[in-house]
């Protein structure tokens, strides 16, 4: 990510300790707008601004470089002497940036290699410079449109034969609406005028043919066309549902989770209304415009440009139109939010403003924003009825134009039988309504294409995430194993810059249990999330049977882990398909053997559905503790060789605990266990405790050993809860 | 509560240091606002424990000398450019892209739901607070030029 340095930055370190990383922040000491770059070399950190040294101070001397957050930005600070040195002062757009520069400070000051994330989740487009709309996210401006076209279209590839199908029905559907005029032209020349009585049932069949013929093209066109929009749709969206279940959890972390439903849902919606809306007008409006423009041409080109003068002004005038429009739109959008938020504020706050007398106020309020938003909506009317009549001016000035100089073209010579006859001039007026009115839309439906675009193209930008290696050729698949975890020297951070983990290591033995201790905030799950896999540590070696993990095909390892946490998850299913989510195959026999081991038979069947009871989202309600135990009953049933209780006894109150504590006891035989538990109590079992603190292993040993240490963080730790188990248990009195 | 002259700023080592007569030494504090948006002229002091020292309602509560000490402070603490010219606006999909010149000099940002994203603190004045957490203040929009108060008002 360190990108070489520039020569004046080089040439204030000797050719002996060159600079090696570097980092331009955004404002000067003054606070303005500027660039001060911070280099740094093995042994000396420099910060400067145009000519000016800021600082100049060599490594050993510095005793800390942290990172100071503030209210409008953050500044990279280092102590040397005792004494605090502002490095660089920068907005929110660089703290990625500098706090992997900090890192490398604090790593070379403790004589450590520095690890240099090879990626930031940059704020600026890496091309353009402009803001992005998400950290890491891709540059709306940027964006090739034909790609994302191309890559559509390639969507479309599956379904050549519809595509086919689609383009034959839509040029026929043009030709047919195009053949009327032209038989007007004949009924009046040659019936009328000519009295060739007899072609007058052989034109209408005609007509009637065309009719037909427009009209079952039309239906066969969009039908097509709705059947392929809603298909292509329909599989990026299970490609998006699919590949959000395999994007690495540092995704899902960076982004919340409403964002990627906003993604499949919204933007794929956007674009299958584009698709079946959009597109066919404009294809099959820019066909018949080309059509007619060629026919009007041909038939008299004297007079078709006639009908060309006002074209410019309507495509210029749509554009202008929408531009104007889509502004007020937004607000009108903006406006139509707000109303809502104090309506169901209102409604869902009643109580609160009844009892603080608050009525009047929010009558104000609301009346305040209702007002707004009329304002907004006359003007989009106004404008809208402007658009319209102006328009219309426009084409009746094409009109007009036609028939008086076709008038008098044809009024000079009657009786013509070549040029501009009295039949040109009808079909002229019925090309006329055809050609204008597509005309005025067609800026409209740009605008459309460019939000689809850009809806196409964050849908691709998900599609494009890397994704789990789960079946990496060469990779070793793990029959069942002993269940040996070894942590050697690992580090990780979620943001770069922020260590989390800081050099743990730590070995488990095969079907042992080990407890893990330590503040909230200490990195426990964290450990934890490494260990599943969830992440891969910055640095250092995770160890499964003597296998590096990352050798290892990730499902084999997975599938042998098996995870009880404080709020399980439940999916919208039967009790029984719950129980048995991880083994589908799992006989009725083996879930109640399952769910009485996990002491959860007894209340399931007291359910009145039992096993078929579904809970989950909009299922029955289980309270925490029977919850748990339908999650240990699936974690019993799938029998996995290393299990994790992440403050799986938590949620629970001190009687379900009891049968809790049974069905875990059931649960870890023979496995090796994790466990971290929030109760100090229910560790006492573990056959050993490791105690943690910001990341870093502080005491190891049994229960009694770190209990009798004098001053340790255990002791103190369970001290602690001691005392407040005693407050709450005299509170308890007190209520009684 | 508090009266003028008895607190006093200083630097040293690189730091702000509050001296209060009861203090033996100057003790190295941070200024905050507690009120940063509706009252910044409001500024406690805080140790490195993140202990409340002590209190001012105005910087004119202080000498001179104290005053540019905590102004330079709070000048970096408090950073927020303040808006004097819209020279363009952009909106993507929801996102709105803006480049303005400030009082601290030329800046872009993007701004997404500006009705969650946008404070007002009268209806002339508001805060922004763009896509990664940088904050703008528009003190007055009646004061923007013409063109630069379109834009703002097509947005907000
Ligand atoms: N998904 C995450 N993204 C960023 N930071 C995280 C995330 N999860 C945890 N952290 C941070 O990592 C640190 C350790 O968290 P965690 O492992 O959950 O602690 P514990 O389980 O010991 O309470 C905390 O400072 C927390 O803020
Ligand atoms: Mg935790």
């Amino acid at each position: 990510m360190f990108a070489p340095p520039p020569a004046s930055l080089a040439a204030c370190f000797p050719a002996d300790d060159p600079v090696r990383y570097w980092m331009e922040a955004d404002r000067t000491p003054d606070g303005h707008v500027g660039n001060v770059q911070v280099g740094v070399s093995a042994g000396r950190v420099l910060a400067r601004c145009g000519s000016e040294t800021l600082a100049d101070l060599p490594l050993a001397e510095i005793e800390e470089a942290r990172v100071d957050e503030m209210f409008g930005g953050s500044r990279l600070v280092a102590v040397a002497s005792g004494r605090t040195h502002v490095l660089a002062r920068y907005s929110r757009t660089l703290v990625g940036e500098f706090a992997a520069l900090c890192r490398v400070i604090e790593d070379l000051r403790e004589g450590r290699e520095p690890v240099v994330p090879d990626e930031l989740d940059t704020a600026r487009c890496a091309r353009c410079g402009s803001p992005l709309p998400e950290r890491g996210g891709n540059c709306p401006r940027c964006v090739s449109k034909r790609n994302v076209l191309i890559r559509l279209a390639r969507l479309l590839v599956p379904y050549r034969g519809r595509v086919a199908l689609l383009v034959l029905c839509s040029t026929l559907s043009v030709l047919a609406a195009m053949t009327p005029p032209l038989v007007y032209k004949n009924i009046t020349d040659r019936v009328i005028r000519e009295g060739l009585a007899s072609e007058l049932g052989w034109w209408i069949g005609l007509i009637l043919t065309a009719f037909l013929a427009e009209n079952l093209f039309r239906f066969l066109t969009n039908w097509t066309n709705a059947w392929l929009g809603a298909r292509v749709v329909a599989d990026l969206r299970s490609q998006l549902h699919t590949k959000a279940q395999r994007l690495r959890l540092l995704y899902h972390n960076r982004h919340e989770s409403g964002q990627l439903v906003g993604r499949v849902m919204h933007d794929t919606a956007e674009l299958q209304h584009f698709l079946i809306d959009g597109l066919p007008y404009f294809l099959v409006n820019m066909l018949s415009t080309a059509t007619i423009g060629i026919i009007l041409v041909s038939l008299s080109w004297k007079l078709a440009l006639l009908v060309f003068l006002p074209v410019p002004l309507l495509i210029v005038g749509g554009g202008l139109f929408w531009k104007h429009l889509h502004p007020l739109f937004h607000q009108r959008g903006n406006r139509v939010g707000a109303l809502h938020t104090i309506l169901s504020e209102s409604l869902r706050g009643v109580r609160a403003v009844k009892s603080l007398s608050q009525e009047d106020r929010r009558t104000r309020e609301f009346d305040h924003a209702n007002t707004r938003l009329f304002t907004v909506r006359t003007s989009l009317d106004r404008i809208f009825a402007g658009f319209f009549s102006s328009m219309s001016i426009a084409m009746a000035a094409g009109t007009t134009l036609v028939w008086y100089f076709g008038g008098r073209a044809i009024l000079a010579n009657p009786s013509a039988t070549e040029g501009i006859q009295l039949g040109t001039l009808v079909a002229f007026a019925s090309y006329m309504a055809l050609f204008y009115g597509p005309l005025q839309w067609f800026a409209a439906v740009f605008n459309w294409a460019t939000h689809a675009l850009t809806s196409a193209e964050r849908v691709f930008s998900v599609l494009d995430q890397p994704v789990e290696d789960y079946d990496l050729p060469g990779t070793i698949r793990l029959e069942r194993i002993r269940g040996e975890i070894e942590l050697d020297n690992i580090r990780f951070s979620y943001q770069r810059g922020k260590e989390v983990i800081k050099g743990i290591s730590l070995r488990i033995e095969p079907g042992t249990m080990v407890g893990l201790v330590g503040r909230s905030g200490a990195g426990k799950s964290t450990l934890i999330n490494l260990i599943c896999r969830f992440y891969d540590p910055d640095s250092g070696r995770l160890l499964v049977d003597g296998h590096d993990v990352r050798e290892v095909n990730l499902s084999s390892w997975r599938s042998q882990i098996g995870i009880v946490m404080q709020d399980p998850f439940l999916f919208n299913a039967s009790i029984l398909d719950n129980i048995r989510y991880g083994r589908p195959d799992a006989t009725f026999d083996e879930v109640v053997a399952a769910a009485k081991k996990a002491q959860a038979h007894k209340f399931i069947c007291k359910m009145e559905e039992a096993y078929d009871s579904v809970v989950g989202d909009g299922g029955v309600s289980l309270s925490g503790g029977e919850r748990q135990r339908i999650a240990i009953a699936r974690a019993i049933l799938h029998d996995p060789r290393v299990l994790i209780l992440d403050e799986a006894t938590s949620a629970v109150d001190s009687e379900t605990e009891k049968a809790l504590q049974l069905a875990i006891a059931a649960l870890i035989e023979g496995r090796t266990t994790i466990a971290i538990a929030h109760r100090l109590a229910t560790l006492r079992n573990a056959d050993r405790l490791v105690v943690l603190e910001d990341g870093q292993i502080v005491e190891e040993g049994t229960h009694e050993e770190l209990l009798a240490r004098e001053g340790g963080q255990f002791a103190r730790l369970v001290a602690l809860q001691t005392e407040i188990n005693r407050l709450r248990a005299e509170q308890n009195l007190w209520q009684e | 509560m508090t009266s003028p002259n008895t607190g006093r700023l200083l630097q040293r080592n690189g730091r702000l240091h509050l001296d209060l007569p009861d203090f033996e030494a100057p003790r190295p504090v941070r200024p905050l606002r507690p009120r940063p948006l509706t009252a910044p002229e409001v500024v406690v002091f805080v140790d490195d424990e993140d202990e409340d020292l002590w209190r001012i309602n105005g910087l004119d509560e202080l000498d001179p000398r104290s005053r540019v000490e905590l102004e330079q402070a709070l000048r970096e603490r408090y950073y927020m450019p303040r808006i004097e010219q819209v020279t363009s606006t952009r909106t993507l999909f929801g996102t709105h892209y803006w480049e303005v010149v400030t009082n601290r000099g030329p800046a872009s940002f993007a701004l997404r739901e500006p009705g969650k994203n946008v404070t007002w603190l009268n209806e002339h004045h508001c805060v922004i607070r763009d896509t990664v957490g940088n904050r703008f203040e528009m003190t007055d929009l009646r004061q923007l030029d013409p063109a630069s108060r379109k834009r703002v008002l097509t947005i907000l």
